[in-house]
């Protein structure tokens, strides 16, 4: 943008909602006085009729002119009014939308005299904010059109396959020497009595099919640089170890099974079994015996104040399969709630209880014991709803365990305080705090094979959008607002390699390099959302937001109380105590 | 890399139907991919529940701001064809396509020349007339048709023209390759289970009713309050009011757990004295954060919970506050209380206009997929909170580009 | 030009002057709105206020903050979004602990930690942005008023 001392205003008068409280005589006179501004016009509602197609054309005309418009507020018209402009070809950055009437003449409306005043320092103010304001440089970055799929369970295959078959390069990373992931393990997916192979064997299949989709199994991500757009990712495998280039990084690590050790005499007793040997016991064929499921086994505790969400579908879905294999076998399931949420899930409790499954509610602080010398005999259990003590005879006993997080060093991720990578919050629930790293599955939270397919499609879409076209600018990274208001720039002159900008910045964005000079704090504008942490931590103000610099807030403070131009106000009151 | 429809305009738009959360991430996943989306949306603003919504769980926050952000991307894209006041009234088959047929009928206040002076209500004889809720973007004044008698003195108040009492509604027809349904879900009828009082005393509320009623920017700006005025003592969440029941809603709506959690809080917090009582038969708290904000957001703030389904609820004589009878199942005694506000937390049915069941993939009022074009997502399809019917909308988008699309 | 040497009592500064010059930062997401929606209700406010509005308060430093009141403010407020809602990655936590040791700082210059309101908003609480401002203003006009002779000549007129 080119540098202007002075401004043009435009003032609206909402058609006297404005201009009934704020005396628009008045406030042109003082502008008038006012040196950095080079004319003001009044019209009648800048968002109807022709106003703004005339401003549009005269700011197009005037090459590097900045207009300041006092009017309504940004979220009213003011945001429209800059988006009608900038599809007119004006640069957004010359334009500035001041509110003078939710934030003056609509409550402030008793006060005319006050309104006025307040409108006119609110007007300086933008002026201020307008000629100091500078545009943070565009950077446009090169698409490296790729996506690297870590993990290959059902949230990493769904991944995979739906951006392969739409016609992504996508290479699929998996630790062990097989694809799947948990759905190796277990016996059936829940809801329904599905099969595993029923959902791996199409997406196994695609994977093989596709041609883009490049398979690296027994292979381990040690290292990620770099990113979006330019990931660096160092893999290490039987084939020794790569290098590898992408655009987008789905994670799709998955979580691991806690083992119930020391916990209800597992290991002591036998009979006494986790979840997975469950399903591992249901894979070989059917099994025998009653059986007594315990919940919340190691989870929702203080240890992992968490619920797991994946445990109670996983003992309903095998109770039922061992009623319905054998119908005299009693089958109890001991839990603190029944977490089976939404529309299939209490379908398969009501199922459950019509195959006769037994259910008692315990209280966490009188929990089950299990019984028996050297196997399970039984659990004596205190049912939170009768009140009674029962003993239930049982030759197995599963104990129902949680997920838990598993801990990866080479993914630069923020986990939250169970251990799961955390995401943007709000509506970008597969997007993380590092553009072009997504995450789906249980690595983000517990979830049942059916939400692992459907969040890798998601991230799918997402990375879709990163990595479809060659060139992508940093600023559109952002997601939740379309562009930032600004990049973080670093003065490489006056930086004195403190630190505090990389230490208070919230995304990672910015980073010490070593240079000639010295240390030097350098901002990455893929990652920089613009929030103006670094800035407020900068020392000597070389850390800036380029729209709005520290200079910029203290001139725009400058002129918050200016009022208009003033004698004492003493000498306005006659015969006022104060004329001494 | 060969990617198809980098650029350009798409011959066949997808039409998503429902503009809350689902449909918009859909919408704007479609979009990005290339694709022209029509968005349709039967009320006059895009957000749906989810921005209407005082609090959100587990951050506490409103949901209007991030909602906001999704709405502008999806006015401003330019592949994107938001219609407000819009509904789908026929889908008529054709050669490898569909013809979608909407329905509009705007508000008589043209959104796009209202500039909220609020004259038009100022002159209205009928309450007619009212600045739209703080969840709605754009804010403007809106005419409530039923209250409206056609008097016209808003005519000559309003200084832009923006009115016009006998606007017409529009149809539009277009073509489409692919159906997004996302119409969420609104409060069910309660009648079939009768004990729980619904509709027999205003002080007996749905959920959401209640939220609108403590909100911040609601009639009593957080304080909580009976319809009479008079401060409320007590307040009792009955859970699992008309769901997990046969009756009306078999399935559980697997928001109301949290929903309750929340709102008990909040009253809490607002009004540190008010006793609140959660009736709860299980409280599913299976989602990231759910747990740690049940133990140190709603319990460490005094929240009973009572296990046990309340068998009656009814408004007690005198204007003496509200019954509401129960068996305590963890100690096994019945009990009756009074309390000055019951909410009725758990009714919520799939949004299911007839022009859906003409595609034919419905089952118990929920929108299945069965159609090779007709996708569904959100809570229309099966009951989700804010985070899943995101990453539904996401998720369907994908699927509607490589598998249907190809 | 005579110069004003006695203080105006409470009353007379409340009945039909300005209020207290007080400097609002807020971020231009939650807290912004729900001053745009106490706007757009038309709620009364007193009129000594000016927002700065910023993209998130994670920018403000106590610099700043000594500067408005080095300009003559006689309270400034910062407005962030809820503590669960930043959308920069919860930098309004940051900030929380930036205000309450900008706060300290204040007490330290004798300007006096009560000048400083530090609060978290949603874009739903009009009303609530409304009463805040109030009641703000009155906490600030019951204080002694800040002593800087320049401070006169520029207040707000009558």
């Amino acid at each position: 943008m080119t540098f202007v001392d002075t401004v043009a205003c435009l003032l609206c008068r909402c058609h006297g909602e404005i201009d009934d409280v704020v005396d628009f005589d008045r406030l042109q006179l003082q502008l008038a006085d006012d040196g950095r501004v080079d004319s003001v016009e009044v019209c009648d509602a800048l968002c109807l009729g022709d106003s703004l197609a005339n401003l549009a054309r005269k700011m197009g005309a005037d090459n590097g002119s900045r207009t300041l418009i006092a009017g309504c507020s940004a979220l009213a018209r003011g945001d429209e009014l800059v988006d009608r402009l900038t599809a007119h070809g004006i640069d957004p950055g010359r334009v500035k939308i001041t509110d003078i009437r939710e934030g003056c003449a609509w409550i402030h409306a008793d006060q005319p005299k006050e309104a006025t005043s307040k409108a006119a320092d609110l007007v300086r103010m933008g002026i201020t904010a307008l000629l100091h304001r500078q545009t943070s440089p565009e950077v446009e970055i090169e698409i490296c059109p790729r996506v690297l799929v870590i993990g290959s369970g059902p949230a990493g295959m769904a991944a995979a396959v739906a951006l392969g078959s739409y016609g992504v390069s996508v290479v699929l990373v998996e630790s062990t020497g097989k694809l799947g992931g948990m759905l190796n393990y277990l016996s059936r997916v829940a809801p329904g009595d599905r099969t595993t192979e029923e959902i791996q064997e199409p997406l196994v299949e695609a994977i093989r099919k596709v041609p883009n989709i490049q398979v690296h199994l027994g292979t381990r991500v040690d290292k990620i640089e770099g990113s979006a757009g330019n990931f660096e990712v160092f893999l290490s495998g039987k084939n020794g170890e790569t290098r590898l280039e992408t655009g987008a990084i789905i994670v799709a690590t998955g979580a691991k099974p806690v083992l119930p050790r020391g916990m209800y005499r597992y290991g002591e007793l036998a009979g006494v079994i986790s979840g997975m040997e469950m399903e591992k016991i249901f894979k070989d064929g059917m099994p025998a015996g009653d059986t007594v499921f315990i919940q919340c086994v190691a989870v929702r505790n203080q240890a992992r104040p968490y619920c797991s969400a994946v445990c109670c579908p996983a003992s309903l879905k095998n109770a039922i399969r061992l009623k319905e294999s054998n119908n005299k076998v009693d089958v109890t399931i001991l839990h603190r709630d029944v977490m089976s949420p939404g529309r299939h899930l209490e379908e398969l409790y009501r199922c459950a209880t019509a195959a006769g499954v037994g259910f008692i509610r315990f209280d966490p602080d009188d929990p089950p014991r299990v019984e028996g010398n050297d196997k399970v005999a039984g659990v004596r259990v205190a049912d939170a709803l009768s009140g009674q003590k029962r003993l239930i005879e049982a030759e197995r006993v599963v104990l129902a365990t949680p997920l838990e997080p598993r801990e990866n060093s080479a993914i630069p991720l923020s986990a939250d305080n169970h251990g799961f990578y955390t995401v943007q919050s709000f509506l970008h629930t597969v997007e993380t705090t590092v553009p072009g790293l997504f995450v789906c599955g249980s690595a983000r939270w517990p979830v049942m094979v059916d939400g692992a397919l459907t969040q890798g499609r998601a991230a799918a879409a997402k990375a879709l959008d990163l990595v479809s076209r060659p060139k992508y600018r940093a600023s559109g990274l952002i997601g939740f607002q379309g562009t930032r208001f600004a990049c973080a720039q670093v003065s490489q002159k006056t930086c004195t390699g403190c630190g505090n900008c990389v230490a208070a910045c919230p995304f990672d964005a910015c980073h010490l390099e070593k240079t000639k000079e010295g240390l030097r704090a350098v901002v990455n504008p893929v990652c920089c959302m613009g929030c103006g942490s670094c800035a407020a931590v900068c020392p000597n103000q070389s850390a800036a937001l380029p729209e709005m610099a520290s200079i910029s807030m203290a001139r725009i403070v400058e002129n918050a109380f200016a009022g208009r131009p003033l004698r004492c106000r003493c000498a306005d009151t006659q015969g006022s105590a104060a004329n001494q | 890399m060969n990617l198809p429809l980098q650029t350009g305009e798409a011959e066949d738009s997808i039409l998503v139907v429902g503009g809350g959360v689902a449909g918009i991430s859909a919408a704007l996943d479609l979009a990005r991919a290339g694709r022209s989306v029509h968005l349709v949306e039967r009320n006059g603003e895009l957000g749906g529940w989810t921005a209407r919504l005082d609090k959100l769980y587990p951050t506490d926050h409103c949901g209007f701001c991030p909602v906001w952000s999704e709405v502008r991307l999806c006015q401003r894209h330019p592949r994107i064809t938001v219609h407000t006041w819009t509904t789908v009234v026929e889908l008529e088959s054709g050669d490898g396509f569909r013809t979608a047929v909407l329905h509009r009928a705007p508000n008589a206040i043209d959104v796009d020349s209202c500039i909220c002076c609020g004259r038009c209500a100022q002159v209205c004889q009928n309450a007619a007339v009212a600045l739209t809720d703080p969840h709605v973007y754009p804010p403007a004044f809106r005419i409530d048709a039923a209250r409206c008698t056609d008097c016209g003195l808003c005519i000559d108040a309003c200084p832009t023209g923006a009115i016009d009492l006998h606007r017409q509604s529009e149809v539009l027809r277009t073509r489409i390759q692919g159906v997004v349904w996302a119409t969420g879900f609104e409060v069910a009828d309660l009648s079939m289970a009768p004990e729980l009082g619904a509709g027999s005393h205003p002080d007996i509320m749905d959920a959401l009713a209640f939220e609108n009623w403590i909100a911040e920017a609601g009639p009593n700006q957080g304080r909580v309050r009976c319809h009479d005025g008079r401060p409320a003592a007590q307040v009792a969440f009955i859970q699992c009011a008309g769901a997990r029941d046969r009756r009306s809603q078999p399935q559980c709506s697997a928001v109301c757990c949290m929903h309750a959690l929340k709102q008990a809080r909040w009253v809490r917090r607002r009004n540190g004295d008010v006793r609140c009582v959660i009736f709860y038969t299980d409280i599913r708290t299976e989602g990231r954060g759910y747990e740690t904000y049940f133990r140190n957001e709603v319990l460490a703030e005094g929240i009973e919970m009572i296990r046990a389904r309340p068998g009656l609820v009814y408004p007690l004589p005198g204007g003496d506050g509200i019954a509401v009878k129960y068996e305590n199942t963890l100690v096994q005694k019945p009990a009756m209380e009074q309390f000055d506000l019951v909410v009725l937390n758990g009714g919520l049915r799939p949004v299911c206009p007839e022009i859906i069941q003409a595609t034919g993939v419905l089952t118990g009022g929920f929108v299945e997929e069965g159609i090779r074009d007709v996708l569904s997502c959100g809570f229309c399809k099966a009951p989700a909170d804010v985070e899943m019917a995101a990453i539904q909308g996401s998720a369907v988008a994908m699927e509607m580009l490589t598998e249907v699309l190809r | 030009m005579k110069a004003c040497t006695t203080e105006k009592t409470l009353q007379e500064r409340t009945r039909g002057t300005a209020g207290p010059k007080i400097l609002v930062f807020s971020c231009r997401w939650c807290s912004g709105i729900g001053a745009d929606d106490a706007g757009r209700k038309r709620l009364s406010m007193p009129t000594g206020f000016r927002c700065v509005e910023v993209e998130c308060i994670a920018s403000i430093d106590p610099d700043i903050i000594l500067k408005a009141f080095s300009e003559g403010a006689e309270g400034v407020a910062v407005f962030g979004c809820h503590l669960g809602g930043c959308r920069y990655n919860r930098a309004n936590h940051a900030a929380a602990k930036r205000m309450a040791m900008a706060a300290t700082l204040l007490e330290t210059v004798g300007i006096g930690a009560g000048r400083l309101l530090t609060s978290f908003g949603t874009a739903h609480e009009g009303y609530q942005f409304a009463e805040l401002m109030r009641r703000f203003s009155q906490r600030i006009e019951t204080l002694p008023t800040l002593t800087r002779k320049e401070a006169r000549d520029w207040r707000l007129g009558g």
